[in-house]
């Protein structure tokens, strides 16, 4: 009796509920995107719509991924520009923020240069995001150009190489 | 060397509190599904038997489980168990598990707790999952590499199924619940900034050694077995408790338990027994947003207004606002910004030319832990067509009357709510009323984050012969509201109407008032005019004083109460 009642209670609250899914990546991380959990299921075709993650999956292959979905660190920076590239973009422009500091982490940046590659990565703004359509790939090469094109920043990131 | 152990030893063990609760007993059985889990092929399966199974399993070097790994490589976590109680000799290290977990660098697990959000249904009780907090992030000292630690997240593996099968399945437990790992800025951007859900990080006191161990144990759960999903008791709030427990044998977290585990409760279980050392607060893009634009003075707001139609240099303040805005209306119109995507690219680039250094704001809400507690039992004196005394029931979890701190304000998720009263004239017990749920939000709206009011609720009444259901959508403009909706009303025969329902909000700290005018359409023909009076006085977190005032067609009815949450 008890269920009963509450999938009457919850058959109500869950309505619309949509699960389109076709789900890639890698590893145990390819789950991520085969489970709905109730408390997200609305919103997260959303998320399915406007995250390039996906894509991520069929153009690096599995091989970027340690077993299990770990991120290999030579792939952090991949996975993470596809991932934040609307972050990185209002990071990037206001010169400050947790995205652009991480961001800067997975390229090998040092915690002492972070607040250089803020002020690199702001003053190259209008050449990282060259278009509103520019690609998370084009954009991490972007900002590994500016931060090898600056004297302040050349050679103190360890994975900024060209 | 292994020393050669008795019969007795072996029993001792097999009853300790820790192998049970890595073998997720309840009571006598396991509540794991898969039977890779188990190793010990006997009928009459025992705690023991699986103990002497898995030295045997270990010993054997035979390759078991999903990953065809060596006995110890795929329950690394019961391998440490009978190494440590010197059952078994110190077994070589399993590569690919220690890959795994040195991926994630554990040093310390965080407990994060995904609040609701009114406006997203399926997200009203909440969501928990744990962060692995990296060893790297604790040397450099940086808030923002947090984003870089792992989620571990357990929920229901879902295929096609449409709506009604989905809830069907879930409540009966017919789902699979499963592990999975994602970076925490993938969760950051889905509850945050896609579902404007706050998160709330309560960091566990564990060691790093017990975070270890229960990571080890998700790999032996995620690569043999299978849990039932269900959606009320044992979901993905229920299973971490059960994670924290094996580290933790002694705490019992399930007792406390009521019959439904709601994400928020394990939370605040897990701070009574002081297992949280420390909260961090991450609001979400529309709380960041909304707190922006509540300090903007009058002048500022108009500046905004116009930045947003036509871009121009404004001071770094009022861009960082607009960028936000921007932000928050592109995921909501998935996305595609269609004509204001220029202004944004526009907004983006004046702002990179400014060097003024972002202003901190820090919204503050109060803790959701600190919220009053789940259940609520309300009891006092009621007169309608004559006087009764009334007791009743809801298992949860809020309602728009009750202190709202630590929670959504203007807002009612309850559920199963019951009442029973009995009259003394007649020495008669009667069943009030039953509502199976009732789902509102009046969050006031704003220009810039518009949101609507509505509610959605059924009622049973008359001793459950008749029942009201109605489903409203309206504005709250500041304290005042209005809320059309259309009703279903079975009674003798069936009715349907409408009611357009105007009111007032008043809340503070210590009280809370609601008035409402509500002139009724039945089938399209004048019904009569309610008026409706609600007042509450609070008296700490869980108790208040309640008051109901209820005027329609010449019939009164008044309720006066005590009501506490438990």
């Amino acid at each position: 009796m008890k269920k009963i009642c509450l999938l009457l209670a919850v058959l109500v609250m869950t309505q619309p509920v949509c699960f389109a899914d076709n789900s890639v990546g890698c590893g145990l991380g390819s789950m991520i995107f085969k489970k709905r959990s109730l408390v997200s299921a609305t919103s997260r075709v959303i998320t399915n719509q406007v995250f390039l993650t996906q894509y991520l999956g069929t153009t690096t292959g599995t091989s970027g991924c340690t077993q299990h979905s770990i991120v290999q660190t030579e792939m952090a920076p991949v996975y993470y520009a596809e991932a934040n590239i609307e972050n990185l973009k209002v990071d990037i422009a206001i010169g400050e923020g947790q995205y652009i500091d991480a961001f800067a982490t997975t390229l090998g940046c040092d915690a002492a240069i972070i607040p250089t590659v803020r002020r690199v990565t702001q003053e190259n703004y209008s050449d990282i995001f060259r278009t509103s359509r520019t690609s998370p790939y084009e954009m991490l090469n972007n900002v590994k150009r500016s931060l090898n094109n600056s004297e302040q920043t050349r050679g103190k990131c360890k994975f900024v190489l060209i | 060397m292994v020393a050669a152990k008795s019969d007795a030893s072996h029993n001792s063990a097999a009853s300790e509190m820790k192998w049970r609760r890595l073998l997720h007993i309840d009571d006598k059985k396991s509540e794991a599904k898969g039977l890779g889990f188990f190793l010990s092929t006997d009928k009459e399966w025992s705690a023991l038997k699986e103990l002497q199974a898995t030295i045997d399993a270990i010993n054997s070097k035979k390759e078991i489980g999903n990953l065809k790994l060596k006995a110890h490589c795929a329950f690394p976590a019961r391998a440490e168990f009978l190494e440590q109680k010197k059952f078994i000799a110190k077994q070589q290290p399993c590569e690919r598990v220690e890959k795994w977990i040195n991926g994630m660098a554990p040093s310390s697990i965080s407990l994060i707790f995904a609040s609701a959000y009114a406006n997203n249904p399926s997200s009203i009780f909440g969501h928990t999952f744990l962060r692995v907090n990296s060893e790297n992030k604790e040397e450099k000292k940086n808030k923002a590499l947090d984003l870089l630690d792992y989620g571990l997240n357990f929920a229901a593996s879902i295929g096609d199924d449409g709506p009604l099968s989905f809830v069907y399945r879930g409540v009966f437990g017919l789902y699979e619940g499963h592990f999975s790992v994602a970076p925490y800025y993938i969760k950051v951007n889905e509850y945050s900034n896609f579902e404007n859900r706050d998160l709330w990080e309560y960091e566990l006191n564990l060691t790093r050694s017990e975070v270890i161990t229960l990571i080890r144990h998700i790999w032996e759960i995620e690569y043999n077995t299978n849990f039932s999903y269900y959606f009320f008791d044992e979901n993905c709030s229920y299973m971490i408790l059960r994670l924290i427990e094996v580290v933790r044998p002694h705490l019992n977290i399930k007792e406390k338990l009521k019959f439904y585990v709601s994400p928020l409760e394990t939370v605040k279980e897990a701070k009574k027994m002081g297992l949280v050392s420390k909260t961090v607060f991450r609001p979400s893009l529309r709380t960041r947003l909304k707190e922006r634009l509540e300090r903007l003075s009058k002048v500022d707001k108009e500046k905004l207004y116009s930045i947003i139609e036509a871009p121009k240099k404004v001071k770094a303040d009022l861009l960082d606002t607009a960028i936000l805005y921007f932000k928050l209306k592109k995921h909501i119109d998935k996305g595609m910004l269609k004509e204001d995507a220029d202004n944004f690219s526009k907004v983006l680039i004046i702002r990179s030319k400014d060097k003024s250094p972002l202003k901190k704001i820090s919204p503050q809400k109060t803790d959701p832990i600190e919220g009053h507690d789940s259940m609520g039992i309300e009891m006092g004196y009621l007169n309608s067509n004559s006087d009764k005394v009334y007791m009743s029931y809801s298992p949860g979890v809020h309602h728009i009357m009750d202190n709202s701190a630590g929670y959504i304000e203007n807002s009612s998720l309850n559920f199963l709510e019951f009442t029973g009263s009995f009259s003394e004239e007649e020495n008669k017990f009667y069943i009030e009323k039953f509502i199976p749920f009732e789902i509102e939000s009046f969050a006031p709206f704003k220009t810039l984050s518009p949101n609507p009011s509505f509610r959605i609720k059924s009622e049973f009444y008359n001793t459950l012969k008749n029942s009201f259901h109605h489903f409203g959508m309206g504005i709250t403009l500041g304290s005042f509201y209005l809320l059309p909706s259309i009703y279903l009303l079975d009674s003798k025969e069936l009715e349907y109407g409408l009611i357009g329902e105007t009111g007032l909000m008043l809340h503070h700290r210590w009280f809370r008032l609601n008035l409402s005018y509500n002139p009724r359409l039945n089938q399209l023909e004048f019904d009569g005019n309610e008026y409706k009076l609600q007042a509450a006085l609070f008296l700490g977190k869980d108790y208040s004083l309640q008051m109901n005032y209820n005027y329609f067609d010449h019939h009164k009815a008044i309720e006066v109460g005590i009501k506490g949450h438990f």
